[in-house]
């Protein structure tokens, strides 16, 4: 009986003692607080665009309406600078992030200088701006799938862009006749080289510049993307009569190791834009942002600011799926990524990977994660 | 195109638009004076509000901001050496040399004249290439880009004055510079030694810094004079006019290359005024001065760097690509507005480029009046004594580098090339090529990479290369001739000779440049060949030349070519006082690391003046006003985050700021 008794108090005490933590573990609260964005880019970058307008839209659904203040980080190198910091930042929920494709990658890991794990990361949620797009100069259509004709050529940035992926498994596996010059700064500059005729072929998901070429009657629409969905894929809304790639590449029957390796190039390009916490950041505080993301995501003057300045379809992904997304892209055997590296090498582009895995394999440890 | 130009100016001298481009002009004055500020921190400030408005008022808001955004930042650069951004880093050649000759007043009206007229000749040329917009932008590929980029380049010979071989050897090392970071064409993160703070390259604002402010500065420390050296002001705003008046040749030469440079996206916002200084150089006659406190050396770059931006506008414009990042974040609040970049700017949205037009225009005018009407006060500084000027332009330099990246590397680096600059002065190494080269060494590699890649070396002979190629001949034929004619050598003035002590102090920076690059070669050599190429080349040309001059060093030592040594009391003075001056500097880092920005900007200042012989009252000024500098630039505009200073952190405290 006095047994009974003593499991009853101690039954009491723990439950008087786990709900006022309950409760505060419920009731992250920012009143008063200044909170630090970093965004990993430079400022008036896609990247930092969607940065300040989601900081600007989620700042009154964060408990106690913080301060929000913005940090840029810089493009390439601040992207890895960024992720370097948030890795290693308070989980207190002063300090979160909105990143890009680059940092997901797993390629991106290899760098010497990355020193995080984004399957660490807590996410908030992403934006998807519909995938990118890819397309030919008109003039250099015919040339495109007759290999006794000079390739077309795919201009390209560093290695690191996913969309580089579509033309990739397009030349090894549609017959696509392609010689890669990489080197280019940017989407400007490439749009540039195209309309002169000095690049033939490239990507984007950038609706603008798109419009821009095709009204001009520079470009042909080769094949997009897709947003991955239980059944299969759809198109982008503005883009419905364009082919989905991943279907086109069923059809060529590839081997299992490049599909995967496949995924593990454009599965980053999936999650596009998104926004995490350091790692070990409390679930409340995790809620408080995801609460927030979700109601600033779905506000009408959201949505119509974005269409305009971002894209004209918007995509949004939870942040529990992101992490879902993020785990699913690292979640691939080390063939696959050889396999990628390969064809990369094979295009005069970048591997992503420059030193072996097999040891990190052996020991289970995540790749360069020396936080 | 009458009509829409008379909607357009209808629209925007309504009191609201006029208001808004008022205020921008007026913003950006400011924060274009202040370094480290920038004026791309204004339009991110103002970008938000700036979606909210209708088109007019968005576009009088912003190009008001963009349009002068190198006008006021000459303060900075012809009175203490210091860029006021990476636009006017050529002004300093020979605005400051001019302000220690007590002609900064005259430096500003040259300056403020021809930014005035760039301004409106780059909208000007905008208004007149509309309806060629598209073919002017598309004429120029990579193998164009490449060669301008060598006529930048080729720069570098005049600019070296009478060191030829160190002023080549400057280049080298700044090529060097401008090699770190990720290769776009191999992924490599070159010279970034497995930290990621090198892997975005390094920021031209902080070599700038560190090369021409800080060894002005301690030459100004060990000399202990204001930076006039002739403690007049004289009455030069009116000649600096007339200047630009009787140069108008140079000017419009000038602003073409500006407008060109902004037409052509992808060379960058800071290589139109070098580009400009360096036609100025090539083409004109007596050339002795430049450096020296040239006028000329002050028009050229500030024709071009305003003009620029109505160039800018142009790819824009046409296809939606903007050509710096202020103008991306403009083109956003453009797409958010209702203006479309592209093929519509120029049938249903015309009234809009026009207005663009407009504003440039009466932007570029304002805002040189009120620089004009600022120069007198702004002049007296340079008849401030040493001990004002020193500390505070420190403390602008320290916190500009911070500005960079807000990291304590940014200040390390700003330390590492401010003791470049300084050996670079002391042994009389021309620093300008450094600069240009860290500004186009990496388009060299970029362009001369995809020219080859795409045509092979068919590239040689297209139209427009073979065109700039003869424009690049005749700029540099034509002042070889002239001197020919005019009975001189191309070797120049003979370098005046150096003490033995230098002589043997410059063997040792030429060993040490040398081994710079052996090393770099030899870090190199184990990437792939397209991207160690360059090094390899650098360390290949590089060493012999620096072998080469040491040899003329020994030899003149040998034969006794050397200045007589000043008495032995003014060497240790100068001595005693340089490493005086490197302390305080030294100091000043230390204490923003150890005890944090805010209180070593409120102490450097009054230690340094009391200990120098300035008022308790001028040291109390002085460190209030370095304070609320720190405060509004940091803390209120900036908003940033400050690292925890090493005191703090070792004693567990936590920083107030």
């Amino acid at each position: 009986m006095h047994k009974h008794h003593a499991f009853r108090a101690i039954a009491v005490f723990a439950v008087a003692a786990i709900i006022p933590l309950a409760s505060s573990a419920g009731a992250a609260d920012f009143k008063g607080q200044t909170i630090q964005l970093i965004i990993a880019s430079d400022a008036g970058g896609g990247t930092d665009l969607i940065g300040r307008l989601m900081s600007q839209y989620m700042q009154p659904f964060l408990p106690g309406k913080p301060k929000i203040v913005i940090k840029n980080m810089g493009a390439g190198g601040g992207k890895i600078r960024g992720a370097n910091l948030l890795m290693k930042a308070k989980a207190d929920g002063l300090t979160f992030m909105q990143s890009d494709t680059t940092v997901v990658q797993p390629s991106t890991l290899e760098r010497k200088s990355a020193r995080f794990d984004p399957k660490k990361f807590r996410m908030i949620g992403a934006i998807n701006r519909g995938g990118s797009i890819l397309f030919v100069r008109k003039a250099a259509m015919e040339r495109l799938k007759d290999k006794s004709k000079p390739p077309v050529i795919v201009g390209a940035i560093s290695g690191t862009r996913s969309w580089q992926a579509l033309p990739m498994w397009g030349a090894e596996f549609l017959g696509w006749n392609m010689k890669w010059i990489p080197g280019y700064k940017g989407s400007g500059q490439m749009t540039k080289a195209l309309r002169q005729g000095e690049i033939d072929v490239f990507a984007t998901n950038n609706v603008y510049i798109i419009e821009e070429l095709r009204k001009d009657g520079v470009i042909e629409l080769l094949t997009q993307e897709g947003q991955p969905e239980e059944n299969g894929y759809s198109t982008r809304a503005s883009f419905k009569d364009v082919p989905i790639f991943p279907v086109m590449l069923q059809k060529a029957n590839p081997p299992k190791i490049a599909v995967q390796g496949y995924n593990s190039l454009m599965g980053p390009s999936q999650i596009d834009k998104w926004m995490g916490l350091p790692p070990g950041t409390p679930d409340d505080i995790v809620a408080a942002y995801r609460t927030a993301y979700d109601k600033a995501v779905k506000s009408k003057e959201f949505l119509k600011v974005a269409n305009k300045q971002i894209s004209k379809e918007i995509f949004y992904m939870p942040g529990k799926t992101v992490e879902k997304m993020v785990a699913a892209v690292h979640d691939v055997p080390p063939e696959a990524l050889t396999y990628a590296d390969k064809l990369k090498q094979s295009t005069a582009l970048p591997p992503g990977r420059r030193r072996k895995r097999k040891s990190r394999a052996r020991t289970g440890a995540p790749a360069r994660d020396r936080s | 195109m009458l009509d829409a130009l008379a909607e357009a100016i209808t629209e925007i001298s309504k009191p609201w638009p006029m208001f808004l481009m008022l205020a921008g002009i007026l913003g950006s004055s400011i924060f274009a004076a202040l370094p480290g500020s920038g004026v791309l921190l204004l339009i991110t400030i103002v970008l938000p509000y700036a979606i909210t408005l209708d088109p007019y008022p968005a576009i009088a808001l912003l190009l008001g901001i963009g349009a002068v955004s190198n006008t006021a930042n000459t303060f900075p650069s012809v009175l203490i050496a210091v860029p006021g951004s990476a636009g006017s880093q050529a002004t300093i050649v020979d605005g400051f040399p001019m302000a220690q000759k007590g002609e900064a007043k005259r430096a500003f009206g040259a300056a403020f004249t021809a930014s005035a007229f760039g301004g409106v000749f780059g909208a000007v040329v905008l208004l007149a290439s509309l309806p060629i917009l598209k073919p002017i932008v598309l004429s120029f590929g990579s193998p164009e880009f490449f060669v301008l980029v060598l006529w930048g380049l080729s720069a570098v010979g005049i600019l070296s004055g009478n060191a030829p071989i160190k002023g080549l050897l400057a280049a080298l090392l700044g090529v060097l510079v401008s090699s770190v970071g990720m290769d776009d064409k191999t992924g490599l993160e070159r010279f970034a030694f497995g930290g990621e703070y090198l892997v975005d390259g390094v920021s031209i604002v902080l070599v700038g810094l560190g090369l021409f402010a800080v060894p002005e500065m301690i030459a100004l420390a060990v000399r202990r004079t204001a930076i006039s050296e002739t403690q007049e002001l004289g009455h030069g705003l009116m000649q600096g006019i007339r200047d630009v008046y009787e140069h108008w040749w140079l000017v419009i030469r000038c602003s073409i290359v500006g407008v060109w440079v902004g037409v052509l996206p992808g060379l960058g916002s800071s290589v139109a005024d070098w580009f400009a200084y360096a036609h100025a150089v090539q083409t004109e006659k007596n050339t002795e001065n430049f450096g020296k406190g040239d006028v000329r050396g002050v028009i050229a770059p500030e024709s071009s760097n305003n003009a620029k931006e109505g160039g800018a506008l142009i790819p824009t414009i046409a296809f939606g690509i903007p050509g710096s990042t202020s103008l991306a974040l403009m083109l956003v609040a453009f797409i958010s507005v209702g203006i479309t970049p592209g093929s519509a700017m120029l049938t249903d949205q015309l009234p809009y480029t026009m207005a663009m037009i407009w504003i440039l225009v009466i932007a570029n005018l304002i805002a040189a009046a009120l620089a004009m009407g600022a120069s007198g006060p702004f002049a007296r500084l340079s008849l401030m004594p040493f001990y004002v000027i020193v500390p505070m332009t420190l403390v602008l330099c320290v916190s500009s580098s911070y500005a960079a990246h807000y990291i304590w590397y940014d200040i390390i680096t700003f330390l590492v090339f401010s003791a470049i600059g300084y050996f670079m002065k002391l042994f009389d190494w021309p620093r300008p090529p450094f600069l240009v080269a860290v500004v186009l060494g990496g388009q060299f590699e970029r362009y001369l990479w995809l020219s080859n890649a795409r045509f092979g070396w068919d590239w040689l002979t297209h139209p427009g290369v073979l065109a700039i190629f003869a424009l690049i001949v005749l700029t540099l034929v034509v002042p070889i001739i002239r001197r020919y004619r005019q009975g001189k050598t191309m070797r120049g003035e003979p370098p005046e000779p150096q003490t033995r002590a230098l002589r043997v102090g410059d063997i040792g920076f030429l060993l040490a440049v040398a081994g710079v690059l052996v090393l770099a070669a030899d870090h190199a050599s184990d990437w792939v060949l397209r991207g160690s190429l360059v090094v390899l080349c650098l360390a290949g040309v590089g060493v012999p030349l620096a072998l080469l001059q040491i040899g003329f060093n020994v030899r003149a030592i040998r034969r006794g070519d050397t200045a007589p040594a000043p008495a032995a009391s003014e060497s240790a003075v100068t001595i005693r006082r340089t490493i005086e001056i490197s302390l305080w500097l030294g100091g000043l880092a230390a204490g923003v690391y150890l005890i944090g920005f805010h209180i070593t900007a409120a102490l450097f200042p009054a230690l340094y003046i009391r200990t120098y012989g300035g008022g308790w009252k001028a040291a109390l000024i002085l460190s209030l006003m370095a304070e609320a500098f720190v405060i509004v630039i940091f803390d209120m505009l900036l908003e940033v985050f400050w690292p925890t200073p090493g005191v703090f952190e070792l004693l567990g405290l936590t920083y107030f700021a």
